[in-house]
């Protein structure tokens, strides 16, 4: 790093007593010239360390609101830090005493002591920083130490400290960067953009304010100008068309042309006139000539009525002909039609006869099976309740069996339990008894108790039982068994209870009682079976067939009641009768048969009556007709019409050529085109007439036109108009050229004034860069006019990126926060003052990438500089290349 | 003989658009007051006529105040005033004479001659007159002078409106000619003429009397009224032009080179009265201080006189290394100023903005540099 050779500030050895947690003394030397490393675990007094050297350097010894550097509890403790450090080469000691009675403070740069207030001053000046007013010392009071002694915590707040430092850095970056935000330029930069946003928006540049009101008051006048120049020119042509209108009512009034129109139209007049008297002589003419061909027409109709006669009276003599034929072919019909009628008549009959035989025999057949049915189910009734009978009482019998042999199931389980009982308090006792064996010679025998005993075998003794053995003597045994008479008891009692139960089921012994028991069930199954049988052979009861019997029987009499009374049957009417059905339809059709010849017949009958009356009308007219051609009267009446037309016809030849000349005459004398000729010479006059005094009144309207438009002064107040536009354009131009210089000026302003910026601080960019590689390869920074980094281009994945500084992450504002100090410090140490930089556990949101480069980057600036670095994590320190210290 | 007075262009109602609505409003008034000077005149000379040849009013449709204010404005002489309508009153279907007819305003001792026929003054003279009745025409008007017969022994006068050919050629108008022999082919004493607003002799007996009272800035002998007087017919008119004008018009292009030149105009500025409509156009160049200068002793002359129109938008500044001292104008600001002086020197397009901009920057200077003090 070139350039970098200002005074050096070194610590040497530092010591302090009663502060915070050091109550006793604690004094560190050995300090390097470049990397020094702390670690202490947490509370265990390294921020204590860093705070001291702040507070001896920033804190007025005097200073009351030091309170705090007091050790917990020690109220009357006078906080005591002694320093020792090199500035420049120069041995020094700064010794400051704070709060209590003993408080001072004591400096010595070399040779030269200073103390008190002085001291202080003059290291405030030295260091780049001054003291607050009163009290403990304030963030914007610290100035470069503020910015390079770092305290826990604040690595990536840049903004504040180097701002509080801003002074002391524009100071080293030269007088000139002093200059550009110095009163004067940027005074007047504000003004002309001051000026300038009054004429111009801020953003688009569109015209605002004055310039505005003046641009729309430019177009509002311009339009209204324009109208009045509008209303002046049709003024002008209306003025012209005057003249006009003038002069062409001047040349119609001696023209006069509505005058020659009227000679022309009395000349018309004339000739109509003329042609109107031919055509009332053509009316009389067709009048004429429509009566006589109406006479002729008259006439003519007579002699057809004549004609017509004549025509009726052949006509209807051939209609009495026809008639006559009609009537005698209607005769032969009713004739030919009436003996088939008889025939019809008698087969109906017959039919009718056959059809009810068949039908009294069909009924005798079928009551004579309604008894055959009735006899069934009398026998069959009969036998249903018969079965009946003997299903229920062979049921009455097994119930009785039954009931004999009715046994209790739970005595007998009693029974048989009881039986258990005794056989166990037999078992009981056998086994508490006494057995005595024997097997005897042959003849021998013994007696025991009251038995004699021979052979071989066994007895048991229940009580003391004497044997007698003959020739030997007598034993006399008693049975050791304890309770044996209990036992014997017992048993005697489940004995007799037994006998008791026996006695009470009238059973001789327990398997008598278990046989009846079963005979009893079995019984009992039959009982259920002999009731299933009576309730299939009657269900509804014995009662119900009994019922049923009588009703059939009932019927049964009926039957044969009915049979009865048809009398004896009749003797057989033939293997041939038809079937009832057969019968019926042969009646049908009888019947059928008989009503169509019936119809039929009087069909006929009609129709010859009709024929009969048609022959006597037409007869009647015949003769009325040749009644009135055989008078005389009608034979000269047609002779007389006749001549008559002869003579109309030869009048009507006369009318009509009389006519034709007439039509001839109109034809050559065209009334409709004379008519059109009167009606065009009358409207030429009243044209001609009317157009000449519409001009006239077209003159006076527009003559008052102009009077009215012309009192308005149109153009004198268009010119007065046009001059007020040129005012105001005037005034628009001076606004517009204002506006554009200002515009031009404020561009200029800027632009010169952010290449001096970047001129200045070019050094601090140097610095920053020197870093910046180390940290971010390839990325660049922007440095605003705060000198603080404001953008960080840098090559990502994704290409190049640029990013404000205070959106990058916190652990890259934390590095960048560092990296900007150190580029300070390098600033600072070119510009000639000293530089110490303490980092209190910075760079704990680093990665472990970014830590390795910041160390790198920690590395090379503790190459000129002192570099305090207090941590609480001594393993991501190690590789430092020196040696840990450790806090006691 | 006979003793007239010849004007012409009164141009009644005419509204002088270049000026602010003060100086306009005066300028238009000063037209009804040199009418009444001219009657006032025309009074004390005893003339037998005057006559005026044409253009009285401005334009047809000026207001009914105005046409009466006019006539008012003629009161002072209660002979007979003759007049034609010129090219800008036309007696046309329509017109402001109709108007005036109209709306009775027109006292009886004025003829406005509307139709080419003789006009007699009796004892006095045979007035011919040659109205326009179209806005515009291609022929001679005053032809019928030739033919026209008139009293013996009375001087025939005529009166018209146009150009006379041949002789305006840089005011070449075609419409309107004159034949420039009319005196003579007409067997004139005198041709009173209108149209040209200076005062100009044609020949012995044909003069254009100019308007009365100056309406542009071209240089010419306007602002003038004729006093003719013609002892017999036949003998030659004695002309004598009175001036009749309030306000002189004038109109300068200067070219600044040198501190010199700046006191010239500072010196011009400071001799003008309230008499004075100027114009004023600078070139050049000069230092700010001598911008700054010029600037307020325009500002200060524009209220001396009737009308100044200030125009120094050619002027280029040059600002002397004093002014840049003067405005305290280090740092970049110095540098702008530099863009901006090469700016204008080099840049013929942003010249002007350059100029105004430097202008600016002088202005917020001084500003803030009198702000400091």
């Amino acid at each position: 790093m070139n350039g970098v050779n200002g005074m050096n500030m070194k610590i040497r050895r530092l010591r302090i007593e009663s502060f915070k947690r050091f109550r006793k003394p604690l004094e560190i030397d050995g300090f390097t010239d470049g990397l020094n490393l702390f670690a202490a675990p947490n509370e265990s007094g390294k921020s204590t360390v860093a705070e001291a050297i702040r507070a001896v350097f920033l804190e007025r010894h005097r200073s009351g609101g030091v309170e705090h550097l007091r050790p917990w509890g020690e109220g009357s403790a006078s906080p005591t830090v002694d320093i020792e450090f090199s500035l420049d080469g120069q041995d020094c000691r700064l010794s400051k005493v704070f709060l209590g009675s003993k408080k001072r403070c004591d400096l010595r740069i070399g040779n030269r002591s200073l103390d008190g207030a002085e001291a202080e001053d003059h290291l405030a000046a030295l260091l780049g920083f001054r003291f607050a007013k009163r009290g403990a010392s304030e963030a914007d009071d610290m100035g470069v130490p503020g910015l390079l002694w770092i305290q826990q915590g604040t690595s990536h707040d840049i903004t504040g400290p180097a701002t509080h430092a801003g002074d002391h850095l524009r100071s080293a970056l030269g007088s000139s960067l002093g200059d550009l935000a110095s009163t004067r330029g940027d005074d007047v930069l504000l003004a002309v953009e001051t000026r300038r946003n009054a004429l111009l928006n801020a953003g688009n540049g569109s015209p605002k304010g004055d310039y505005a009101v003046a641009l729309k008051r430019q177009g509002d006048m311009a339009a209204e100008l324009n109208a009045v120049l509008a209303r002046i020119a049709e003024y002008r042509e209306s003025v012209d068309r005057l003249a006009l209108l003038r002069t062409e009512h001047a040349r119609q009034e001696s023209a006069r042309p509505w005058e020659a129109a009227a000679r022309s139209l009395a000349e018309a007049r004339l000739r109509l006139t003329a042609a109107e008297g031919l055509e009332a002589r053509k009316l009389e003419a067709e009048q004429a000539l429509r009566r006589v061909t109406s006479q002729a027409d008259a006439l003519r109709q007579k002699l057809a009525g004549f004609d017509k006669d004549e025509e009726d009276r052949q006509s209807r003599q051939a209609a009495l002909g026809a008639a006559g034929q009609q009537a005698e072919r209607a005769r032969g019909a009713v004739a030919a039609r009436e003996p088939r009628h008889v025939e019809a008549v008698a087969a109906d009959r017959r039919a009718r006869q056959v059809q009810t035989l068949v039908r009294s025999a069909e009924a005798r057949a079928m009551k004579v099976r309604a008894l055959v049915a009735a006899d069934a189910a009398v026998q069959a009734a009969a036998d249903a309740l018969e079965r009946a009978r003997q299903a229920q009482s062979a049921h009455g019998r097994l119930t009785a069996e039954a009931a004999a042999l009715r046994i209790d199931e739970p005595a007998i389980r009693q029974l048989r339990k009881a039986a258990e009982a005794a056989r166990d308090a037999a078992t009981r006792l056998e086994v508490a008894a006494t057995t005595v064996g024997f097997d005897l010679l042959p003849a021998a025998s013994i007696t025991v108790g009251d038995e004699s005993l021979a052979g071989s075998g066994s007895r048991t003794l229940l009580a003391r039982t004497a044997i007698e053995l003959p020739g030997i003597g007598r034993l006399e045994i008693s049975p050791g068994g304890a309770g044996i008479d209990a036992l014997a008891a017992e048993h005697e009692r489940c004995v007799a209870g037994l006998a008791s139960q026996l006695r009470s089921l009238n059973a001789a012994s327990v398997q008598e009682a278990d046989e009846r028991l079963q005979q009893f069930n079995r019984r009992s199954t039959d009982v259920a079976a002999a009731a299933a049988v009576l309730k299939a052979h009657a269900p509804a009861g014995v009662g119900a067939l009994e019922t049923a019997l009588a009703i059939a029987t009932g019927q049964q009499a009926a039957a044969r009641l009915a049979l009865e009374a048809d009398g004896p049957a009749a003797p057989d009417a033939g293997p041939d009768l038809p079937t009832l059905a057969e019968a019926d339809r042969e009646a049908d059709r009888a019947r059928t048969a008989l009503d169509a010849s019936g119809d039929s017949l009087n069909a006929e009958r009609l129709r010859a009556g009709t024929a009969e009356a048609d022959l006597a009308s037409a007869r009647t007219e015949w003769q009325a007709s040749a009644d009135r051609l055989a008078d005389p009267a009608w034979t000269a009446g047609r002779q007389q019409a006749s001549a008559d037309l002869l003579e109309t016809r030869a009048q009507e030849d006369a009318a009509r050529s009389t006519l034709d000349g007439l039509l001839a005459r109109i034809r050559d004398a065209r009334p409709d085109l004379l008519r059109q000729d009167v009606e065009r010479f009358d409207a030429s006059v009243r044209q001609t007439q009317a157009a000449h005094s519409s001009l006239a009144s077209d003159i006076t309207r527009l003559t008052a036109t102009l009077e009215t438009t012309g009192a308005l002064g149109l153009e004198e107040s268009a010119a007065e108009q046009q001059r007020a536009l040129e005012q105001v354009g005037r005034r628009v131009e001076d606004l517009r050229r204002r506006a554009a210089a200002l515009d031009h000026l404020l561009g200029l302003l800027r632009q010169k004034r952010a290449a001096l910026a970047q001129r200045l601080r070019a050094p601090l960019q140097v610095h920053l860069n020197h870093y910046l590689q180390i940290l971010f390869p390839g990325a660049s920074v922007e440095i605003g006019d705060n000198l603080v980094p404001s953008a960080i281009h840098r090559q990502g994945a994704n290409g190049g990126e640029i990013g404000s500084f205070d959106d990058l992450s916190m652990g890259a504002r934390e590095q960048m926060g560092i990296v900007a100090r150190l580029a300070y410090a390098d600033l600072m140490a070119a510009a000639g003052k000293p530089t110490l930089l303490i980092l209190d556990d910075a760079l704990v949101h680093s990665d472990d990438d970014r830590l390795g480069r910041m160390k790198r980057v920690l590395y090379d600036a503790a190459t000129r500089h002192q570099l305090l670095v207090f941590t609480c994590h001594p393993e991501a320190w190690s590789d430092m290349g020196v040696a840990m210290r450790t806090l006691p | 003989m006979l003793k007239f007075l010849h004007t012409a262009d009164w141009q009644i109602g005419r509204v002088f658009a270049q000026f602010d609505e003060d100086d306009a409003a005066a300028l238009f008034e000063a037209r009804f007051k040199v009418i009444e000077r001219i009657a006032a005149i025309a009074t004390r000379e005893s003339v037998d006529a005057v006559l005026v040849a044409g253009d009285v009013f401005d334009a047809q449709t000026v207001a009914d105040k105005t046409i009466r204010r006019m006539f008012l404005a003629m009161a002072g002489y209660g002979g007979p005033w003759v007049m034609i309508p010129g090219n800008h009153d036309a007696a046309l279907a329509e017109s402001v004479w109709e108007r005036a007819r109209r709306l009775q305003a027109v006292p009886a001792n004025v003829v406005a001659c509307l139709t080419p026929v003789p006009c007699v003054l009796p004892g006095k003279c045979v007035l011919l007159p040659a109205p326009l009745t179209q806005r515009h025409t291609h022929h001679d008007l005053t032809a019928w002078f030739d033919g026209a017969p008139t009293e013996a022994g009375l001087p025939r006068i005529g009166l018209a409106h146009g150009s006379v050919q041949g002789i305006l050629a840089e005011d070449i108008d075609s419409s309107n000619p004159i034949a420039a022999d009319r005196v003579a082919t007409a067997r004139l004493d005198y041709l009173a003429l209108g149209d040209w607003h200076g005062a100009k002799r044609i020949d012995a007996r044909t003069w254009y009397a100019g308007t009365p009272e100056t309406d542009r800035f071209k240089g010419n002998d306007s602002g003038q009224s004729l006093l003719v007087d013609i002892a017999a017919v036949g003998a030659e008119p004695q002309v004598r032009m009175l001036a009749t004008g309030d306000y002189r018009w004038r109109s300068r292009d200067i070219v600044l080179a040198g501190p010199s030149d700046v006191e010239g105009v500072l010196a011009e500025l400071a001799g003008l009265e309230r008499h004075d409509v100027v114009q004023l156009r600078l070139s050049g160049s000069t230092d700010l201080a001598g911008h700054r200068r010029l600037r307020e002793a325009a500002a200060a002359a524009a209220a001396q006189v009737r009308a100044l129109l200030w125009d120094d938008e050619a002027l280029r500044l040059e600002p002397t290394d004093d002014d840049i001292a003067a405005l305290d104008a280090g740092g970049y600001v110095g540098e702008v100023l530099a863009v901006l002086r090469a700016e204008q020197a080099d840049d013929p397009a942003g010249a002007e903005r350059a100029r105004d901009a430097l202008l600016a920057l002088a202005r917020v200077l001084d500003d803030s540099g009198r702000v400091a003090a």
